[in-house]
């Protein structure tokens, strides 16, 4: 065990923070404890959004419509390019 | 009722004996132990942060994430362990001071 | 309107932009011109909305985004952003129409136009933002699709860099920004536009100019204005259309519209209109020498590129609605006629295989449709009459010399020497393209004339040139819906004195140059030479060192740094560990300090 200078070096500086970090604990109190409230609800829980999403479905039906419009495009171009005759899935870059 | 701070003290101490072990020890499976000791660090001060909330009342939510922390510190030094166990079949050695190849 | 435009004016294209790839393995041809299909879309959706706005009627709809934050999804219709978002569209259509025929055969092409309509999206959804957290992401979501576009052809280590150079120095402008847009959210506590014109009223003077002059140097990086212009050269190393659509005709006009919808929303501090004005004439004036000496096409486009912005930074700092409105009438013109000039100079970069102007020449004769638009291009640029330029230059030129006082007449005068000089690399511009006689390696049909896909926009933008002029009036209509009380200027005042000192120094910029380069009594070389006219030369060839100067402070100095910290990697891990237990020692220290 003969020492070097990292571990001379790490005995020091662990000894220096273990002082001050007993110095901070004991001198400090911790205000996070007031911020804790008890009785508040820590997460929220609402329905306004699922109301929101299937109003939004059933009233702006157009819009929808082009949504799985595209999404239909989208898989039958998708599908097609996958099943070519030369190959699967080969196209330019 | 011990007071809050001895119990951060301890905890503490705990960190920098694991912060110790990892700037100082050569051996790799010591570096893995010193891990190990810095993880069990972080669970007990969860732990005592839940019970000092309000008096007679311990917080369920810090007890949650401290068995998730300690499976993962198993998971961790499993892994730990598994790449110290390659190393040393490659270099032949478990001195971490050996191993130097990555200084720019 | 068409149904639920302000909001499918920029998701079309951002669709358009997702389903590229997709289409791209079925067809390159099916996915270029689905990709004009989309951009034309989007440009009906904006034209839609412009008789609306046109009779005053604005709309601000939201959508609920982060309720906890209360951050909403919103879109603002309303003169300003229809008139833009007409513009982006409109141009970007054109450009892609363009690209098919200018980028065919290339190889990425589905980076390229998923690129493209990414950057059409952002540009609009970014003029129609509603608030300006909104604002500030499409902002990046351009920043990101310049830097992408730029280094296109990524093979090339110069463009690699400039890509990287461009998204660096916007990045400051962006961080600029973005504490402007934080700093005002904690003084209002609201991102939204139509909130904070209430909200600002209760704010003091020097949070107002400081948040201002902060949101401004986010102009300045994205607007390539001194000091932040460097990127804006070098991103010429990308292809023609992108340097056409990013940065000519619309993501550099993104700055002015910044410093143009907060002009609309909160009062303006005098000092902060007089930093605007002072930053868009110098740089104004110096882009412009830049330009007279620049040897490489694209170069001189893109310093006259500055230069103009310049102008419309300048028209907005006189703090005027005449001012405000002459440089949103710039910015069309400008629009019209830089992207016009880009396209131009593709076709001829397309023909003659390379940018430096040194090796072109005589190409009137073999390219007879870009040398008439690029003609036109020209004379808009040199705000000949009747072109666009000459209506909008001329009315930013005589609202500066209507404001009085030293300042306006110094910064009338900033602006007729600039228009002197941009007459000068204009004509400079045209006469070694297309002018005189052809080189040897070029003669001979080696040089053909761009095929239909790239002529017809570049003829339709050429028309557009000619004919946007005339529409002072029914803009200065749209725009008077913003300003309530004021009324804009429907014409050009016919007051002599600014009209004629303008004309006098186009004469002045243009006689000269019409004898050096295209009569050729003196060889330009000879302004090269000597000692003094030398080192003017050597000033302007470096952009007045600006660029030397950057490098030699960040990339020098940071390489010099990190060359000093290398001892500080040894390899070993308990030196690191040792490192990090000595930072929390600090860490602690500090603490125990404060």
């Amino acid at each position: 065990m003969r020492p070097d200078g990292i571990r001379v070096a790490g005995l020091a500086v662990s000894v220096i923070a273990l002082l001050a970090l007993f110095i901070l604990i004991h001198q400090s109190s911790f205000p996070a404890f007031e911020y804790a409230v008890g009785e508040r609800n820590l997460t929220r829980t609402d329905e306004l959004m699922f109301r929101g999403v299937s109003s939004f479905m059933w009233e702006e039906r157009g819009m929808d419509l082009l949504a799985q419009a595209i999404v239909l495009l989208a898989s039958a171009v998708g599908c097609l390019a996958l099943l070519r005759r030369e190959g699967t899935g080969e196209g330019s870059p | 009722m011990i007071p809050l701070s001895y119990y951060l003290m301890f905890t503490g101490a705990l960190y920098i004996i694991g912060m110790y072990c990892l700037a100082t020890k050569r051996n790799m499976i010591r570096l893995v132990l010193g891990i190990e000791i810095l993880i069990n660090a972080a669970n007990l001060n969860f732990i005592v942060f839940s019970a000092m909330w309000r008096p007679g009342f311990i917080d369920p939510l810090a007890h949650a994430i401290v068995i998730i922390s300690i499976a993962l510190a198993g998971c961790v030094s499993a892994v730990a362990l598994t790449l110290v166990m390659y190393a040393y079949r490659h270099y032949g050695t478990l001195d971490i001071q050996e191993l130097r190849r990555l200084r720019w | 309107m068409l149904p639920h435009a302000p909001w499918l004016v920029w998701a079309v294209p951002i669709a358009g932009c997702l389903l590229t790839p997709i289409l791209a393995r079925v067809h390159g041809k099916l996915r270029d011109w689905f990709a004009f299909l989309f951009a034309v879309v989007s440009s009906t959706f904006a034209l839609s909305m412009l008789p609306d706005a046109f009779y005053g009627g604005s709309a601000d709809i939201q959508m609920p985004w982060i309720p906890h934050l209360s951050l909403q999804l919103g879109v603002l219709v309303d003169p300003l952003s229809v008139f833009m978002a007409c513009i982006v569209s409109f141009i970007g259509a054109l450009i892609l129409l363009y690209s098919i025929g200018y980028m065919a055969g290339e190889e990425g092409l589905t980076r390229y136009y998923f690129f493209m309509l990414l950057f059409i999206g952002g540009m609009i959804g970014l003029v129609m933002a509603d608030n300006l957290l909104q604002l500030y992401i499409f902002w990046e979501v351009v920043g990101l699709c310049s830097y992408a576009l730029i280094g296109f052809w990524y093979k090339r280590p110069e463009a690699v860099r400039a890509g990287m150079k461009a998204f660096i120095v916007t990045r400051v402008g962006d961080v600029c920004l973005l504490a402007g847009i934080l700093m005002l959210y904690l003084h209002t506590g609201t991102f939204a536009f139509s909130s904070i014109r209430e909200a600002a009223e209760g704010l003091d003077a020097s949070t107002l100019s400081t948040v201002a002059l902060l949101m401004f140097g986010g102009a300045v990086g994205k607007s390539a204005q001194f000091p932040l212009f460097v990127w804006l050269p070098d991103a010429m190393e990308g292809p023609a259309t992108v340097s056409a659509l990013i940065h000519a005709a619309t993501m550099v006009k993104a700055g002015v519209y910044l410093v143009a919808r907060m002009y609309t929303v909160f009062p303006q501090a005098h000092g902060y209109l007089l930093a605007v004005a002072a930053v868009g004439s110098a740089t104004a004036l110096l882009a412009s020498t830049m330009a007279l000496t620049a040897l490489d096409i694209k170069r001189v486009l893109a310093y006259s590129t500055i230069s103009q912005i310049g102008y419309m930074m300048f028209a907005l700092g006189l703090g005027s609605p005449g001012g405000w409105f002459a440089s949103q009438f710039h910015l069309m013109s400008h629009a019209l006629f830089k992207a016009l000039l880009f396209l131009c100079a593709g076709a001829v970069i397309h023909a003659v295989g390379t940018r430096d102007m040194r090796r072109m020449g005589g190409l009137r004769r073999y390219m007879p449709i870009t040398y008439s638009t690029f003609l036109v291009g020209v004379l808009s640029l040199s705000a000949i009459p009747p072109f666009n330029g000459f209506w909008s230059k001329d009315l930013i030129l005589e609202e500066s010399y209507g404001l009085g006082g030293s300042v306006g007449l110094l910064l009338f005068l900033a602006g007729t020497l600039t228009a002197a000089v941009t007459v000068a690399y204009s004509i400079r511009m045209l006469a070694l393209v297309f002018l005189g006689e052809p080189p040897s390696h070029l003669r001979g049909g080696r040089v053909h004339e761009a095929p239909r896909v790239m002529t017809i926009p570049m003829v339709v933008l050429a028309v557009l040139c000619v004919l946007s002029g005339f529409l002072q009036a029914p803009l200065a209509y749209l725009m008077s819906h913003i300003f309530h009380s004021a009324s804009l200027p429907t014409s050009l005042e016919a007051d002599i004195l600014p009209l004629s000192t303008s004309l006098l120094a186009l004469a002045a910029g243009g006689l000269p140059a019409y004898l050096v380069y295209v009569r050729r009594i003196v060889p330009p070389e000879r302004f090269t030479h000597g000692a003094f006219l030398g080192a003017v030369y050597r000033l302007l060839l470096n952009g007045y060192y600006v660029d030397w100067l950057y490098h030699r402070i960040f990339v020098n100095g940071v390489a010099f740094i990190s060359e000093r910290s290398r001892r500080l990697q040894t390899g070993i891990l308990n030196f690191s560990m040792l490192l990090v237990l000595i930072s929390l020692l600090s860490l602690l220290g500090l603490l125990l300090m404060s």
